[in-house]
């Protein structure tokens, strides 16, 4: 499983790199509907492809790594999504998981951005929503 | 006069352009401090703002906030501290305290602004202790706190900030005065809240009473209304009723449509009328002198208080989207399926998978 964090900004431009926009029922469509675009050539472009290239997301050639690029994709363009809410004593916490082609990304809101968490096969989603679920009582 | 009386010498006219000088610097400084006071002012009053807002405040921000007062409040008493303890005399003349009966007056004073803080901490632990506090129906904290103390707080603090500017020194000992027991009165109830709120989240619900396995199908209304009558304290009447709608428990808003519906029968008593007597002839509500409350299996709804932990799943698939809730109090889930038209309320039996349960309502 691969974790990584990306800023809106981030998230934002890697889907412009691969000509996507978040489908109505992609968990990126809210977050992201607030961003504005990069303009290409701009040094914000140049910070961003350094920062992701730091973490290893952004290949040579400005190609995003093979998985980010899957998850990406899962994530803006996904078959099914189950969004989640979990309201306890923590207070109130989402979390999202997108399908498609059998497999899934989890992604959370998180204050500097997005977390995401990938892949996940599709016949352990239930197992996931257990772990989410029921994390207390199983001690997880 | 006076100016014809002084002599026009080289030494007057530096002597009264370095008075002059030293007057705007002086004047200079008061205006970043007023300036800086008031900015501080701003910030705190937005903090109280987005503080009374939040339906669920944080245990962090019942800290921050009397953090915030006393460094305030702090600052304002140091800046004020010699003409407060001493009166009018400066640090410089100190030499001329030595005097037994300014002696008196400096444990006067002292003694003055130790009864404001124990009197501000007595009044801060009786109001903290007077602030409603308890669960939602989904273990939140429900927190009904009007914070008048904080308004005291703030108005003192403007009034020391301002007298602070003048040169009148005894106004400056009783603002300042007030501004120790309003401080102390925020820090006491604050701290006092904060204590209460961890002790009301620690407290386990009393879970589910014994009885016939729940399993309702409510319209939107009846479900709207039996949403209050389960969030109500006592019995309702149909005015109190429309009040209680005003703030709708989270629960009612689980579907968008039902925010509509809650408005409308907010606006229409003949609707809410006609919704309790759905409720009531169906044994869900009942009427006793002082109202309506909850009756038969939504009784046993209302007895469970609230559930520790619910968790809310949305399926979307193709533009689709349907919701399904779980809501776990102990041994006892209950799967609530919140459709645009009508809401359905199931006790899942005892070792049932729940999750599966919550993926098959929301998959539909």
């Amino acid at each position: 499983m691969i974790e990584a964090r990306l800023s809106l900004s981030e998230a934002r431009w890697m889907l412009q790199l691969m000509n996507l926009e978040p489908s109505p029922d992609s968990p990126l469509r809210d977050p992201l509907g607030v961003v504005a675009e990069v303009p290409g050539g701009s040094s914000v472009e140049t910070k961003l492809a350094e920062a992701l290239t730091t973490r290893g997301l952004l290949l040579s050639g400005r190609r995003i790594n093979p998985f980010a690029a899957a998850a990406m994709k899962w994530l803006a363009q996904p078959e099914v999504v189950w969004n989640l809410a979990l309201f306890g004593r923590g207070g109130a916490e989402a979390v999202h998981l997108a399908f498609r082609e059998g497999a899934a990304v989890e992604c959370r809101r998180e204050p500097s951005g997005l977390r995401l968490r990938f892949p996940l096969p599709e016949s352990e989603a239930r197992e996931w929503l257990t772990v989410q679920v029921e994390g207390d009582r199983r001690g997880a | 006069m006076a100016l014809e009386s002084v002599p026009l010498t080289a030494g007057s006219i530096v002597a009264f352009f370095s008075k002059s000088a030293m007057f705007l610097v002086v004047l200079f400084l008061k205006l970043c401090y007023s300036t800086a006071l008031y900015a501080t002012l701003a910030e705190v009053n937005r903090r109280i703002t987005v503080f009374r807002q939040g339906r669920r405040p944080i245990l962090r921000a019942l800290l921050l906030l009397p953090t915030v007062v006393l460094f305030c409040s702090a600052v304002l008493f140091a800046l004020n501290f010699f003409r407060v303890v001493f009166g009018g005399v400066g640090a410089a003349n100190l030499k001329a305290l030595f005097n037994p009966a300014d002696f008196i007056f400096v444990f006067l004073r002292v003694g003055f602004i130790f009864a404001a803080v124990v009197l501000g901490c007595a009044l801060g632990i009786m109001t903290g202790r007077a602030v409603p506090l308890g669960r939602d129906r989904f273990g939140g904290l429900l927190y009904r706190n009007r914070g008048r103390y904080l308004g005291f707080w703030l108005f003192t603090f403007t009034l020391c900030g301002f007298f602070r500017i003048l040169p009148w020194g005894f106004v400056t000992y009783w603002t300042i005065w007030l501004l120790v027991l309003a401080a102390c009165i925020v820090t006491a109830a604050h701290w006092t809240l904060y204590g209460r709120c961890r002790s009301v989240l620690a407290a386990a619900g009393p879970g589910l009473p014994p009885g016939d396995p729940l399993d309702l199908s409510l319209g939107a209304p009846d479900a709207v209304v039996l949403s209050a009558l389960l969030q109500s304290r006592g019995p309702l009447a149909p005015e109190g009723l429309g009040r209680a709608l005003a703030q709708p428990d989270p629960s009612c808003l689980a579907h968008p449509a039902w925010t509509e519906t809650c408005e409308i029968l907010r606006n229409d008593p003949a609707a809410r009328a006609e919704a309790l007597q759905r409720l009531a002839s169906r044994g869900l509500a009942a009427q006793s002198a002082g109202g309506w409350t909850a009756a038969g299996a939504a009784s046993r709804l209302r007895a469970m208080g609230f559930s520790e932990k619910t968790a809310s799943l949305t399926v979307k698939r193709g533009g689709n989207a349907r919701t399904a809730i779980l809501q776990r109090q102990g041994a006892t889930a209950l799967l609530v399926d919140p459709g645009p038209v009508t809401l359905t309320l199931r006790e899942l039996p005892e070792g049932m998978d729940a999750v599966a349960a919550l993926v098959e309502s929301a998959e539909g």
